[in-house]
């Protein structure tokens, strides 16, 4: 996460917002946990394609 | 098994992921991007300079990401599906998968990033949780209408 991030501000190293963001970034305790938020929904919704893919259940 | 056994479940696994992968994007530009109501992490932080702002683009990036994510296996899905034999190419199960996916693409995220992790609201501020509550039975009932396509195709 954090070399995703080095590679999308490097188009801009030394502007402040890029320096702000990264370090309220990379210094967000909740950074993982807002990582398995966004994810969530998705693996959800893929395992529900899993299982309709094996068995149609409508 | 026999091979002329018809296996409606590639068909609507494909169109469950592009309904998917569709229902996130009308959310992303709709709601994130046009309207600009919230981010993705606009309940946490909010996007009130641009430091912030910037920081709710990221996730935002990664909702979109995973979104056409989402899209690309659907489509991949549907290339199958359409090579093999025993898949009936129906019209009301593929309109209704899609239906099905985008409907539950907003009653899951609605339930998991809005109520229980409350990382964003549909519409902070007054009437929020009518709005997403709103939200909720939107994508319910439209997940209802495609799955009674779905049982539609299946019979014709």
């Amino acid at each position: 996460m954090h070399r995703v991030l080095d590679l999308v501000l490097a188009s801009c190293p030394d502007c402040a917002p890029a320096r702000a963001t990264r370090a309220a970034v990379t210094g967000d305790p909740d950074l993982y946990l807002n990582l398995l938020a966004v994810l969530a929904p998705f693996l959800v919704l893929a395992f529900i394609a899993g299982l309709l893919h094996r068995k149609s259940f409508l | 098994m026999t091979a002329s056994e018809p296996h409606h479940g590639p068909l609507v696994a494909a169109g469950f992921l592009l309904g998917v992968g569709l229902g996130g994007f009308v959310d992303g530009i709709l709601f994130h991007q046009i309207l600009q109501w919230h981010s993705m992490i606009s309940s946490k932080i909010p996007p009130d300079d641009l430091v912030r702002m910037k920081i709710n683009m990221l996730w935002d990036g990664l909702f979109h990401a995973f979104t056409w994510l989402m899209t690309v296996a659907g489509v991949a899905l549907l290339w199958r599906a359409a090579r093999r034999d025993d898949v009936p190419w129906r019209g009301a199960t593929f309109v209704g998968a899609i239906a099905l996916g985008w409907g539950l693409f907003n009653a899951v995220e609605g339930i998991i990033d809005h109520q229980l992790l409350g990382i964003h609201h549909v519409h902070p501020g007054a009437g929020e949780l009518a709005w997403d509550l709103g939200f909720i039975a939107t994508g319910l009932v439209l997940a209802l209408a495609g799955g009674l396509a779905i049982r539609a195709g299946r019979s014709t």
